[in-house]
């Protein structure tokens, strides 16, 4: 795949560099705005309230996770 | 035989393509969430103060800063943080929250506030370091609060009787002003919760000045 991309970047070798450079930095981006925010609720290191139980009384009631 | 060669090859570069892939999802979480977090929280120190001074009061809608907690046991880098009005996860990626129906600070009963420990400028991230003793202040645009750390609890993370008016005893008239902290434990899990109770100690009017305490920075 790699190997892949690479061969078919344009110019020389140090254009071929700053190419894969700028398309490692744009997959970065698209992960950090698009696809980390939608994941990161999966992640163990956001829950930080306590939930309610199922035997609860309502005089927290808003108090959902 | 080329064939099994690309194969192995590109299964190999999968491979590592999803490592990168986590190691860049572990740096988003600890440090570019923080990076959001405390611009948010600059944010809302500001807006609270020119709201302060345009007179408006509590109680804040729901997403909205209605306080500032400081923590001289957490040093001085921590400043200060403010206390959003609710719970859901997007109030808590711009600051601490309070469990929206708990006391307000200073009330008889439980003002109780939730925050991160590892992400978004994780605030709480010391909080097993406070001790019986330790001072919590609160400001509210007219008054400041003084809490002193009681004790700290694990509990699972469905204990939501930490936050009641009376902590664990349910329906019962509160006849003491608490503070409680809720925050994930162990760090970097969510297999428990942390909790920090604390009680009133003393208040005192904005216009007198900020309490000598944490002036002095003690914790």
């Amino acid at each position: 795949m790699y190997a892949f991309i690479w061969e078919h970047l344009p110019g020389n070798r140090l254009v071929k560099s700053i190419c894969a450079l700028a398309l490692f930095l744009g997959a970065v981006w698209v992960l950090f705005t698009f696809v980390f925010p939608r994941v990161e609720g999966l992640s163990p290191f956001g829950n930080v309230t306590v939930d309610r139980t199922p035997s609860d009384d309502a005089s927290a009631a808003s108090a959902e996770q | 035989m080329s064939v099994v060669r690309a194969a192995i090859r590109g299964f190999g570069e999968l491979l590592i393509t999803a490592g990168i892939v986590l190691m860049l999802f572990v740096v988003y979480q600890l440090y570019w969430t923080g990076v959001g977090a405390n611009r948010a929280m600059d944010q809302a120190r500001q807006q609270l103060e020119q709201q302060w001074q345009s007179g408006s009061d509590l109680p804040a809608p729901t997403g909205e800063a209605f306080a500032l907690m400081y923590v001289p046991r957490f040093g001085s880098d921590w400043g200060s943080k403010p206390i959003f009005e609710g719970i859901d996860p997007l109030t808590l990626r711009k600051g601490l929250g309070h469990y929206t129906g708990t006391a307000m600070p200073g009330e008889l009963g439980n003002f109780a506030v939730a925050g991160h420990r590892t992400t978004y400028g994780q605030p709480f991230h010391n909080a097993d370091d406070l001790e019986p003793g330790n001072s919590i202040y609160v400001r509210t645009r007219d008054t400041w609060y003084e809490y002193r750390v009681r004790s700290q609890e694990i509990v699972s993370p469905d204990a939501l009787d930490v936050t009641w008016a009376v902590p664990q005893v349910r329906n019962s008239r509160p006849t003491k002003r608490l503070l409680t902290l809720t925050t994930c434990h162990p760090k970097f899990s969510d297999r428990q919760r942390l909790i920090v109770y604390a009680e009133l100690e003393s208040t005192r009017n904005v216009s007198d000045g900020p309490p000598p305490g944490l002036v002095s920075g003690k914790a």
